[in-house]
């Protein structure tokens, strides 16, 4: 059985939700105050996922470097891994919001995309 | 000298919007001068997501969020000057003074927005002992540093202050390899939002040291650490708590301050709290035809309410600059009552015609509580809130027909226990 206190993020409250349960299972949801508090102490104990932002190297652009996004988001713990492959990436023109550089990420099903232009 | 209908003093998200709804609200010309190279203001090093959920229904990045202002901006014949720093205003005569590469630049307008946004306070402000090595920056400026320049500014951090530019790049360091050993806040209670919290610093185990302060930094060239101790009520230090970080650098994130150098020169007058103009609801400062929106006007925590009261104010000066904008008449003040510490707008017109809506902050946390507005002993208008709090702006919107009936020279905001 294994516990986990989740802050919920959801509204101001700031709920202390805690989950109880066992590898993909729950057992019990305690502390929410709304269906939506439920649902995301839920997600956050099974799947916690994150969108990420970082920046990659541009080549004649007007910055050394262009901001990027997943286009969708990735699990927790693999925040860090794909960073390292986001490090190392360098672009060209053209410069144009939600251009694809990276297909699926990490098996993750999340594309790199630009964010600015 | 240049003339146009409606000058905007800075193209951030204050700017962007308020030029944007200038110039759909019938101002012929419209120029939007920018110091910076780009338009877009902070949004642009503000690669993180968490902007737009409100105003566009969709969660972006700050470029992304700025880029859909911007191609608006670009599609409408809205005059740009770009790497334009203004140095003055001429309030009476409503003449801008600028410079750029070219020299003096002279602009007379017709009605003119304040849109500066803000400034990061700084170690001085906040008066840290220890000396004064290379490797301390305000959040702000290392976020440009690694997010515009790609220059990382070390390799171990200390975050002074838990302010959301703090958090966020706390997170952001952490991502690029950098250690971040913890966020050091003087208050009981965290200064930004709780999601940025749970996001930025939970997520990656960083501590969080609230009633904390800096005793010292330590360091003759580069910094090499800094001491912290624990403080009591009346933030003195409490002896025995003092440990020690070793890192190489120091991130404050203490705070924001309007920048509103210029609006002084034009005899714009400010309010003590916000640092911001005092504004009436068409966001017009004591200066007729001086309009102020954003960040210039109080610090804000979420971009989509900076667009939604920009247009408010793009919109007015269009008004004045055409001569719509009906005469100035008296107003109501609004009065800060039990636990709130700020209002703005500060005044209300009398007769207007739209339902104004107005933003505070609370000075202290409360839970289970009632938003109270009162004129002459009578409720106009009552909420509810479950949870307030000072890192968190709310607001409320009086109806036209509310605002109507009141005789009073006064509307008092407060909160109410239940």
């Amino acid at each position: 059985m294994n516990e986990k206190t989740i802050t919920c993020i959801i509204c101001p409250s700031s709920c202390h939700i805690t989950v109880r349960g066992s590898g993909n299972s729950i057992e019990s949801i305690e502390g929410h105050t709304c269906k939506r508090g439920m649902k995301y102490a839920s997600s956050e104990y099974l799947h916690p996922e994150r969108n990420l932002t970082a920046i990659v190297k541009a080549k004649d652009y007007k910055t050394p470097v262009i901001s990027v996004r997943t286009s969708r988001p990735v699990p927790k713990d693999k925040q860090i891994a794909c960073m390292r492959i986001i490090r190392e990436l360098e672009v060209g023109p053209p410069y144009e919001i939600g251009r694809v550089i990276l297909k699926n990420i990490l098996d993750t099903g999340a594309d790199i995309l630009l964010t600015n232009e | 000298m240049l003339e146009f209908d409606v000058a905007v003093i800075g193209a951030g998200p204050a700017g962007l919007a308020a030029a944007l709804a200038a110039k759909r609200s019938g101002a012929q010309k419209v120029v939007l001068v920018e110091r910076d190279f780009r338009m877009g203001g902070i949004l642009e090093q503000c690669i993180h997501m968490g902007f737009g959920l409100k105003y566009f229904g969709e969660e972006l990045s700050g470029p992304e969020y700025a880029a859909r202002f911007i191609k608006r901006i670009e599609e409408e014949d809205i005059t740009v000057m770009l790497d334009t720093m203004v140095l003055s205003i001429d309030g009476d005569m409503r003449v801008i003074h600028a410079v750029n590469k070219n020299g003096v630049v002279n602009i007379k307008a017709g009605s003119i927005i304040l849109s500066m946004g803000c400034r990061e306070r700084t170690r001085a402000q906040v008066a840290v002992p220890g000396t004064r090595p290379a490797g301390i920056f305000t959040a702000g400026t290392a976020q440009r540093f690694i997010n515009v320049q790609n220059e990382l500014v070390g390799k171990k951090a200390v975050i002074v202050g838990s302010g959301d530019i703090g958090m966020i790049m706390a997170r952001r360091l952490t991502l690029e390899g950098v250690k971040v050993e913890g966020v050091v806040e003087i208050m009981p209670y965290l200064a930004g939002l709780t999601r940025n919290r749970v996001q930025c610093l939970d997520d990656y185990d960083i501590p969080l040291y609230l009633s904390h302060t800096i005793s010292d930094i330590r360091g003759q060239y580069r910094v090499e650490g800094v001491s912290v101790a624990r403080i009591d009520e009346n933030r003195e230090i409490i002896e025995g708590t003092e440990f020690d970080i070793d890192c190489d650098t120091i991130l404050f994130s203490v705070g924001l301050i309007p920048e509103n150098e210029v609006s002084k020169s034009a005899g714009v007058l400010l309010d003590p709290v916000t640092g911001g103009p005092i504004v009436d609801d068409h966001m017009e400062t004591n200066i007729s035809g001086i309009f102020a929106c954003g960040n210039v006007l109080h610090v804000n925590d979420l971009v989509d309410n900076v667009s939604i009261e920009s247009e408010k104010a793009g919109k007015a000066a269009a008004l004045f600059a055409q001569g719509r904008l009906h005469e100035k008449t008296e107003a109501i003040s609004l009065a800060c009552g039990e636990n709130i510490r700020y209002v703005t707008p500060q005044k209300i017109v009398r007769g207007g015609q739209d339902d104004v809506t107005i933003y505070f902050r609370v000075s202290s946390p409360e839970r289970n509580i009632r938003i109270q507005a009162e004129a002459d002993g009578a409720v106009l208008l009552e909420e509810k809130r479950a949870f307030v709090n000072p890192g968190e702006i709310e607001f409320i919107t009086l109806q036209k027909e509310n605002l109507s009936g009141i005789n009073a020279e006064q509307l008092i905001i407060r909160t109410v226990r239940e």
